[in-house]
C-alpha cells in the first residue's frame, strides 16, 4: 500500500514537473521592441513645408512650444523645412559627436562650452544671437548668510544633480569647495530638478539654494537673506549651424524675440535688437 | 456505453490539452505582461527623469510625455509569440503621486497595470494597459502538443494499477502461469482478485495447473458467478467434490431438495446427509411451508400436541423413521421438547456444513401473540422447496 502511495507521489511530482517545464518553455514570450518617442522634445509640421527638418536646442522647456510653432505658422512657411523639433535634452548629452555631426541646427549654448567641445566652433556654427549675462545668488531661510563653517554649521544645502548646470550646480559647488564647505557631504542634497529645489526649499526641507530671481516666488525674497554667488554669469547664446541657408538666418534671429521678457527676467541688461536688415 | 481505446485516449488528450491551455494562457499572459514591465520599468525612469533635468514644471512635463508615449509602438523583436497576436500597447499615462513612500494617490497598481518610482522625493508613476489577445491557432497547436506530451508522460510512467498488475504478473508466474498468459490474467485477476483463491481451490479439486483452472473459469459457459455463488463454490470445493460438481453447485439456484430415499437434503444442489430424525422433523417443517401453513406454535410444556404427534408418527413410520421416535410420538404426542431438541439439531448440522450458508434455510422465529409461545417456521419461500412427496397428509389439518 504504502508502495502504490509513493509510487503515486512520484508519478505526479514527475507528471507536474515535466507540465511546469513544458509550459515554461512553451510560454516564453517574444521580447518586445519598443519605439520611444523623445520626451524632451516637441515636434511640429510646418505648413506647406518640404522635407527638411530644422532641430532645435535650448536648455530649458520655457517656450520651447512657442518657438516651435512660431518657426511652423510663420517663419519657416516657404522656406523648405517640413518640420522643427525643439529639444530639450540634458545638457550632458550635448556632446561633441553631437556637435560635430551638426545634429541641431539652432542651439543656445554657453561660448565656453561649445568652444570647449569643439575645436574652432565658428566653422560649423555662427553666433546668431548674443544674449546677456545674469546674476546667481544663495537664497536662504536664516538671515545674513556667509560663506563660514558657522553658518553653514548644520545647513540642509539643496543643489541641481545637472553637473552642466552653471547656476545649479557648477557654481555654486566651486564656490564651496573653495571655502571648503559645508563640513559633511551628507549636508548636500541633490535634485534633478529645478522645480522640486524650489519646492522643498519653500516647504522648509532645505535651508539653502542656489537660484535666479525668475522665479515669482523668490522675487521679493528679503535680500539680507540672500548671497550672490556671481553677478555676471553668461546667460548663453543662441548659434545656428552653417548648414542652414544664410538667408534664413535674419528670420530666424527674429524669431528669438520670443525669449525677451524670459532673458530680462534675470538681467537688467536690455535686450538687443536682431542685427539684420529689416 | 462502453467506448474502445481511441475514445478514451482522445478524450484523455482533450481533458489534457484544455488544462493546458488554460495554464498556457496564464503563464503565458503574466509572462508577457511580466517581461513588459521589467522592460518599462528600466527604461521609462530614466527618461522621465532626463526630461525632467531642464523642465520649469513638472506636471506640465508629465502631461507633454504622456502624449508623446502615447505614439510609442511595440513589436515582437523575434517574430510574434505562439500564444498570442503582439501585443498592443492601448494606454500609458505618467502622473505624479503625492510623496514618496506615502501611501497619498493610492496603493501601487498591480505589475500588469502600472508601477510607481520615486524620483526627488516624490512619488511617480506610470499606468499602462498592455492588450493580449490569444492566438487560437497558436494555442491550439501548443495546448495539443503539451497535452499529448503529458499523456504519453501518463502512459510510460509506472502507475500504482499497472505496478499492482506487475505484482500480479509475478504472482502468477511463480505460481507456475507461462509468461505468455500471465499479463491477460493479471489483468483479469486484478478485477476481481476473489478469482485466484477460487482458481487455486478449483485447480486442487480438478488436480490441474492453476493457469488451466483460470483459463477454465474465464471460458467457461455460465454467466458468472455473484459473491454468493463464489462462496458456493469455494464450499463444495472444499467439501471434496468435483471441479465440474461444484461449478454446478455454484451455479445452482437456491433451492432445499429433500431425497428421503437416500436420507439426505439437497440444499443450493449440495447433497447433505443428516441424522434420520432430524431429517424428517425438518421435512415436516418444509411440508408446512409448503401447504401455505404459517410457522408451528410450540405446544405448551405440560400438554403436548396429540394431533401432530400422530401425523408426525405416521410420516416417520412412512419414511422409515426411528422406531423408538415413532412410539414417543404416539405415546405422548408431539411435545415442546423434542420439538426444541430436533429443531436444534438441524440448525447444527447445517451450520457445521454448510457455515454462514445455511442461514437462508433455517427457522424463522417469532412469538405468538395469544399464547406468549414461541412459533417457528422455515424462512425459505415454498416455491424453491422441493421433494415433498405427500402434500395431501397436510390436508386434513388445513381442514381443521
Amino acid at each position: 500500500m504504502s508502495g502504490a502511495v509513493y509510487l503515486t507521489f512520484t508519478r505526479c511530482l514527475l507528471l507536474a514537473m515535466l507540465a511546469l517545464l513544458l509550459a515554461a518553455w512553451l510560454s516564453r514570450p517574444a521580447a518586445l521592441q519598443a519605439t520611444w518617442p523623445a520626451l524632451d522634445e516637441t515636434q511640429c509640421q510646418v505648413r506647406g513645408g518640404g522635407h527638411d527638418e530644422l532641430r532645435i536646442y535650448q536648455p530649458t522647456d520655457v517656450l520651447a512650444e512657442a518657438l516651435a510653432s512660431q518657426l511652423c505658422q510663420q517663419t519657416l512657411v516657404g522656406s523648405g523645412y517640413g518640420r522643427v523639433s525643439v529639444s530639450w535634452r540634458p545638457r550632458e548629452q550635448l556632446d561633441t559627436d553631437t556637435l560635430l555631426r551638426q545634429q541641431f541646427d539652432l542651439l543656445w549654448d554657453r561660448q565656453r562650452v561649445l568652444e570647449g567641445r569643439l575645436a574652432r566652433a565658428e566653422d560649423l556654427y555662427r553666433l546668431l544671437r548674443p544674449m546677456p549675462s545674469y546674476r546667481v545668488a544663495w537664497y536662504s531661510h536664516r538671515r545674513d548668510p556667509a560663506l563660514t563653517p558657522a553658518f553653514f554649521a548644520d545647513l540642509r544645502i539643496g543643489l541641481l544633480a545637472d553637473s552642466q548646470s552653471q547656476s545649479g550646480h557648477q557654481w555654486p559647488m566651486k564656490q564651496l569647495a573653495q571655502h571648503q564647505l559645508p563640513a559633511s557631504p551628507a549636508q548636500l542634497h541633490f535634485y534633478t530638478s529645478r522645480q522640486a529645489l524650489l519646492a522643498d526649499f519653500l516647504a522648509g526641507e532645505l535651508d539653502l539654494i542656489p537660484a535666479v530671481s525668475t522665479y515669482p516666488q523668490l522675487k521679493d525674497w528679503p535680500t539680507n537673506q540672500q548671497l550672490t554667488i556671481a553677478d555676471d554669469l553668461p546667460i548663453g547664446n543662441w548659434y545656428l549651424s552653417r548648414r542652414v541657408p544664410a538667408a534664413l538666418a535674419c528670420p530666424l534671429a527674429r524669431a528669438l524675440d520670443l525669449y525677451r521678457p524670459l532673458v530680462q527676467a534675470v538681467t537688467s541688461t536690455p535686450w538687443a535688437g536682431a542685427e539684420c536688415g529689416s | 456505453m462502453r467506448r474502445g481505446w481511441p475514445w478514451r485516449v482522445g478524450l484523455r488528450l482533450l481533458a489534457w490539452s484544455l488544462l493546458c491551455a488554460l495554464l498556457l494562457l496564464a503563464l503565458g499572459w503574466g509572462r508577457i505582461q511580466w517581461q513588459w514591465h521589467q522592460q518599462l520599468m528600466a527604461e521609462l525612469p530614466p527618461k522621465v527623469a532626463a526630461s525632467l533635468v531642464n523642465s520649469q514644471d513638472r506636471q506640465t512635463s508629465l502631461e507633454r510625455s504622456t502624449l508623446r508615449l502615447a505614439q510609442m509602438t511595440l513589436t515582437p523583436r523575434d517574430g510574434p509569440g505562439w500564444l498570442f497576436a503582439p501585443p498592443q500597447l492601448t494606454e500609458l499615462a505618467l502622473e505624479q503621486a503625492g510623496e514618496a513612500g506615502s501611501p497619498v494617490g493610492g496603493e501601487a497598481p498591480p505589475f500588469w497595470r502600472g508601477a510607481c518610482w520615486p524620483l526627488d522625493g516624490q512619488r511617480l508613476c506610470a499606468h499602462w494597459q498592455l492588450q493580449l489577445v490569444p492566438s487560437p491557432s497558436g494555442v491550439a497547436l501548443t495546448s495539443l502538443l503539451m497535452g499529448g506530451l503529458l499523456s504519453l508522460a501518463g502512459i510510460l510512467l509506472p502507475s500504482p494499477r499497472r505496478w499492482r498488475r506487475w505484482q500480479w504478473r509475478h504472482k502468477l508466474a511463480r505460481q507456475g502461469v507461462s509468461p505468455a498468459k500471465a499479463p491477460q490474467l493479471a489483468a483479469s485477476l486484478q478485477a476481481d482478485p476473489a478469482r485466484l483463491q477460487q482458481a487455486q481451490d478449483f485447480a486442487a479439486a480438478a488436480a490441474c495447473s492453476l493457469e488451466a483452472a483460470l483459463d477454465w473459469l474465464a471460458h467457461a459457459d455460465w454467466p458468472g458467478l455473484d459473491a454468493s455463488g463464489r462462496d458456493w463454490l469455494a464450499l463444495a470445493l472444499r467439501q471434496g467434490l468435483a471441479a465440474e460438481t461444484a461449478l454446478a453447485v455454484a451455479c445452482h439456484p437456491p433451492q432445499l431438495h429433500f431425497d428421503l430415499a437416500a436420507r439426505q437434503v439437497v440444499i443450493h444442489g449440495l447433497p447433505l446427509r443428516l441424522s434420520r430424525t432430524p431429517l424428517l422433523y425438518f421435512y415436516w417443517y418444509a411440508q408446512r411451508r409448503r401447504a401455505g401453513l404459517p410457522g408451528y406454535v410450540n405446544p405448551a410444556s405440560h400438554r403436548p400436541d396429540r394431533a401432530q404427534g400422530q401425523a408426525l408418527a405416521a410420516l416417520m413410520r412412512q419414511h422409515g423413521g426411528h422406531g423408538k421416535a415413532i412410539a414417543e410420538l404416539e405415546a405422548q404426542g408431539l411435545r415442546s421438547k423434542t420439538l426444541d431438541q430436533n429443531r436444534n439439531r438441524i440448525r447444527d448440522e447445517l451450520r457445521q456444513a454448510l457455515g454462514p450458508l445455511a442461514e437462508p434455510y433455517l427457522f424463522d422465529s417469532t412469538r405468538d401473540g395469544a399464547t406468549a409461545r414461541y412459533c417457528h417456521g422455515l424462512l425459505i419461500p415454498a416455491e424453491q422447496i422441493g421433494g415433498i412427496l405427500d402434500e395431501s397428509l397436510l390436508i386434513n389439518e388445513i381442514g381443521t
